[in-house]
């Protein structure tokens, strides 16, 4: 897999550690979902399966998963720069 | 009227030492960039200013309840707002950036539960160097003087 830039492992990175509790997916993606945020309707109409995907996914299995993703024509990179960000004014 | 940016070393103990009391469990964090200068000043009693001011922190950590305090001081938060400056959570990927072996020569420092990893100023410095924006050669220069390198 390609090297990410920092924002984007961030997002990946962290976004799966919240991932893993019920309380820390709930409020992403609530944030990510709110009405306020920029991206919600990209995120809910055409990216969240693939967002789930990749935040569900142990980062020991990066690799594969990138393999998979392209023989769907994605890649991981694509789909991590597709993770929303989080804004703190309505975090 | 609480102090806007980044710039004193007694701002990143205050911060420290708040989030390792709020903290419920034990937690670690690396702390990266001009923040962890100013913790190096700190570590000297030295009371002075960065010859910039900062406008964020960059830990890195494998703390879920740590990351869920960072999350809520990201940019835009009320934690900026009350402070003036906010929390920038780096991957695990920039401790890449150091030079190898550095944890051999970081520091570390607890705030009740909050554990903090602190890289040595030359071990910080060496990826603003490579870098080499005017910000980073000014926070080069300024460590220099103050002795902390």
């Amino acid at each position: 897999m390609r090297k990410l830039l920092h924002q984007d492992e961030s997002r990946l990175e962290y976004g799966r550690l919240l991932w893993r509790s019920p309380r820390g997916r709930a409020r992403l993606l609530g944030h990510w979902l709110d009405a306020r945020h920029p991206y919600h309707e990209r995120f809910a109409k055409q990216w969240r399966p693939q967002v789930e995907r990749v935040l569900t996914a142990r980062a020991e299995n990066d690799d594969t998963l990138d393999r998979e993703l392209q023989t769907e024509g994605l890649s991981l990179r694509v789909v991590v720069k597709e993770i929303p960000p989080v804004f703190g004014a309505f975090w | 009227m609480p102090r806007r940016e980044l710039s004193k070393p007694s701002q990143i103990i205050d911060w420290l030492d708040d989030w390792g009391a709020r903290l419920t469990q034990p937690a670690e964090m690396v702390l990266i960039g001009s923040a962890a200068l100013l913790w190096h000043a700190a570590s000297r009693n030295l009371d002075i200013s960065l010859p910039e001011n900062s406008m964020d922190v960059d830990p890195v950590t494998q703390s879920e309840e740590l990351a869920w305090l960072c999350y809520d001081a990201l940019i835009g938060s009320d934690f900026e707002r009350e402070h003036g400056w906010h929390v920038n959570l780096m991957p695990g990927s920039a401790l890449d950036e150091l030079p190898s072996g550095w944890r051999e020569r970081s520091s570390t420092a607890v705030h009740a539960r909050l554990t903090v990893e602190v890289p040595s100023v030359p071990d910080l410095l060496a990826p603003k160097l490579r870098r080499n924006e005017p910000r980073d050669r000014a926070h080069a220069a300024w460590a220099h003087e103050h002795g902390l390198d």
